[in-house]
């Protein structure tokens, strides 16, 4: 009789604690079961939709670049990326920025992101992040950015922003993936993807699901020669390099997250006549 | 390695049965699909021989699933039943999982308990995954580079509903026979068994598996249907 009572009074317990979290961090619970507008349908609406010019340079094989990730804007500011413009060094030719561009994926903080990253005086790459979705902000996103996945180049340098904000390519994009990278003629390539490819630790809850689909992502990155993945969604910095390709996750620009104030990185990534390295650089 | 255990087992068998110890075998096939929205579609077929005598527990398995890509994976496992009480065990699995088109192999090292009840059933573990992306180590079970490594935690949760003769039930997953999958990796999964008679068992797994579980955007990418029979002698 007793456990007849706890048993079914506990899943209650459970289950309102797990809304009232939700709805206390401003999660958009609904889509743990369903995406309105997922990767298949993303990518058939960018080809009606803009995307960022590509550049020349004066020195492609001497420059840097900037990573920035995460940066989860909210009540339309992000103190780390509006002090970005006075850590940027002359020879920084473009910023990419590997999603998670507002925490709650509406429009005023798009329009604030768009300001501040237009502030910085230099060109910019984005992707879009699972937090841009929620609350129905692909709307907003589309309206305010463009494409979520595209393909420009910077010099000898090939950029390809990848759309992983459903952790998954999808069909459509897994064949454009392909074709992009068998067809580029630039010495260069680097690739943007939100989802972080691999998990450092038992419980990180940020991690790519299908291992299979990685497998194939980083055989073609081998195969093409792809300098450098730059990734985001753990938070948290990794760095590997597997068969040649350098798998580089930033740390998160979010006001409130994992990190400490005192912890704020982005990535100075450095060509020099053809060798890549990265450097940490501290807010 | 695998021969060691082989002969092991054989032994184990043979004094068991001179002993008078008590042994219970079974054997199972599946034959279905696997449906990757991204990569493609596979044929999936896959056998298990499970060993019992006693409380100690041996199993085997294997898969073999051509398709868009070929996967194989074969798998060697030891435990122990009743352990402390009737319905926990103790296991610890090997698995290799071979990726022809891309040459890559996981092998994973997975210590596991499991907890038995009639209508319950619940696996925690850890699954220490290496993967080599290198092709002269494809099918090699007890190979472990540093190419790269991952550990995730390994869970099965099941419920069901029994009829007599046959049991229909939901499963939560992130693994299978021969699969051991992300921490987040979470399908859902129908299951149905009818025992048809004292050594025959009918099965039938329905399941679907989303992706983006772990940042709230969630679309459903996978899917499965495999069905089988079971023989226990």
């Amino acid at each position: 009789m007793k456990n007849k009572f706890i048993k079914p009074a506990l899943v209650k317990i459970f289950i309102l604690q797990f809304i009232l979290l939700a709805v206390n961090c401003n999660m958009d619970v609904l889509q743990a079961f369903y995406t309105p507008v997922g990767v298949n349908e993303r990518f058939q609406e960018n080809k009606n939709l803009g995307i960022p010019d590509s550049i020349s340079l004066t020195d492609p094989d001497n420059f840097t670049f900037v990573h920035v990730t995460d940066i989860h804007v909210t009540g339309e500011t992000n103190p780390y990326l509006a002090a970005l413009p006075s850590k940027l060094l002359p020879s920084d030719k473009f910023i990419i920025d590997s999603g998670d561009l507002t925490d709650y994926g509406n429009r005023k903080d798009f329009l604030a992101y768009r300001d501040m990253m237009n502030a910085t005086g230099l060109p910019w790459y984005s992707g879009i992040g699972n937090h841009d979705l929620w609350f129905e902000g692909w709307a907003p996103y589309k309206e305010v950015l463009g494409s979520s996945a595209y393909s420009v180049t910077a010099g000898k340098m090939r950029i390809i922003v990848l759309d992983t904000a459903n952790d998954t390519l999808g069909y459509d994009q897994y064949e454009w993936l392909k074709k992009e990278l068998a067809q580029k003629t630039e010495i260069y390539c680097i690739v943007v993807t939100h989802y972080n490819l691999f998990s450092r630790i038992m419980l990180e809850t940020s991690q790519s699901t299908e291992m299979e689909e990685v497998y194939n992502m980083m055989r073609l990155f081998e195969q093409y020669r792809v300098n450098y993945v730059l990734m985001g969604h753990s938070h948290i910095y990794d760095y590997r390099q597997i068969n040649g390709v350098s798998y580089l996750v930033g740390s998160a620009l979010k006001v409130y997250s994992q990190t400490s104030p005192e912890e704020k990185y982005f990535n100075r990534i450095t060509v020099s006549n053809g060798i890549f390295t990265h450097k940490q650089i501290k807010f | 390695m695998q021969r060691f255990i082989f002969y092991i087992s054989s032994l184990l068998l043979v004094s068991s049965v001179l002993q008078g110890s008590e042994v219970h075998q079974s054997v199972a096939a599946r034959t279905g699909a696997e449906i990757k929205a991204t990569l493609g579609a596979r044929w999936v077929n896959e056998v298990k021989y499970n060993l019992e005598i006693d409380n100690f527990n041996l199993r085997a398995g294997g898969l073999i699933a051509p398709g868009w890509s070929l996967l194989s994976a074969y798998q060697l496992e030891g435990g122990y039943n009743q352990l402390f009480t009737q319905a926990l065990s103790v296991h610890l699995k090997f698995l290799n999982r071979a990726y022809q088109n891309t040459n890559v192999a996981d092998n994973s090292i997975i210590p596991y308990f499991s907890w038995r009840e009639k209508h319950f059933e619940a696996d925690l573990g850890i699954n220490l995954r290496f993967t080599s992306f290198n092709p002269a180590y494809t099918h090699l079970i007890f190979y472990y580079p540093s190419d790269l490594f991952q550990p995730h935690v390994l869970f099965r949760v099941a419920g069901y509903l029994i009829w007599d003769t046959f049991r229909l039930g939901i499963e939560l997953k992130n693994c299978d026979w021969n699969y051991a999958g992300n921490t987040y990796e979470i399908s859902y999964h129908i299951d149905a068994t009818w025992q048809s008679d004292k050594n025959w068992k009918l099965l039938a797994n329905l399941g679907v598996t989303p992706s983006g579980v772990n940042g709230l955007s969630v679309i459903y990418n996978r899917f499965t249907f495999v069905a089988g029979a079971e023989f226990q002698f």
